[in-house]
């Protein structure tokens, strides 16, 4: 499991996430994860290199989508592979993590919404 | 014609980590579909880890089994433990509607499985949990 920052601005972070989000991918990244998504900017996720995701991947993703919440920011996902979005769609994620469909996409939708 | 397959594991995240290893080379090797395969490995991810979080009133080394049935690209997926009784059918779904704030973080495994699984039951015999999950190889997740 691979997290890699990409150029990122004052108000947006921009990460990528790769491999395999189960047991040991969690393991691997959680804490750079938290340490990454501080809560005070937004969050661009491209989930294209993402193979896999259960509950303890969500779980990670959601906790960090709150922190945002409670500092007034978001995080979006972007180029997520079709069986990683079926999955955090079948967990109701979707409604509170927006997936779109490439990075301008994302930058579109954090702008419109502030 | 059906192969059955048996593997034992203890009572840790690694080695939950390591079945599903054995477990992905022997989908590849019957040419499960991509679809298939995700499934199969959230069911196991996310019932192996609620046996290990939530089965064990003790400290100790326990086993579990896991029977693999493939017939007619049927899968049947047996988890036995000994654990104390939990039957996760019982577990209260979270609500997957709330908004962010109300958003519960935990507890959405046992939802996951449901989903993409054609079938879960659950029996409790001779003092053992025997988990059995069904799934096809054109899995509908709703």
């Amino acid at each position: 499991m691979k997290l890699t920052q990409l150029e990122s601005t004052d108000k947006i972070t921009n990460l990528l996430l790769s491999g395999s989000l189960d047991i040991t991918g969690v393991r691997d990244i959680e804490m750079d994860f938290s340490i990454l998504v501080s809560g005070e900017q937004d969050v661009v996720i491209d989930l294209s290199g993402l193979t896999f995701i259960a509950s303890l991947g969500m779980r990670m993703l959601l906790s960090a989508a709150k922190k945002l919440d409670t500092e007034g920011n978001k995080m979006v996902f972007h180029s997520v592979p079709p069986l990683v979005e079926t999955a955090l769609n079948t967990a109701g994620l979707e409604t509170i993590m927006p997936i779109v469909k490439d990075e301008s996409g994302a930058l579109s939708l954090l702008e419109s919404q502030g | 014609m059906a192969s059955y397959h048996t593997f034992k594991i203890k009572n840790t995240y690694t080695e939950i980590e390591l079945l599903c290893i054995k477990i992905n080379d022997l989908a590849q090797g019957n040419n499960f579909s991509e679809q298939l395969v995700f499934c199969l490995n959230v069911c196991l991810e996310e019932m192996l880890t609620n046996i290990i979080k939530y089965s064990y009133d003790d400290g100790d080394e326990h086993e579990i089994e896991i029977r693999l049935e493939i017939a007619n690209e049927i899968i049947t997926l047996t988890i036995i433990d000994e654990g104390h009784e939990f039957n996760p059918l019982e577990v209260e779904i979270p609500d997957i509607k709330s908004d962010i704030k109300h958003r519960q973080v935990g507890g959405i495994g046992i939802f996951l499985t449901c989903k993409m699984a054609n079938k879960v039951t659950y029996t409790r015999k001779d003092n053992k949990n025997i988990l059995k999950i069904v799934l096809t190889p054109h899995v509908v997740i709703l």
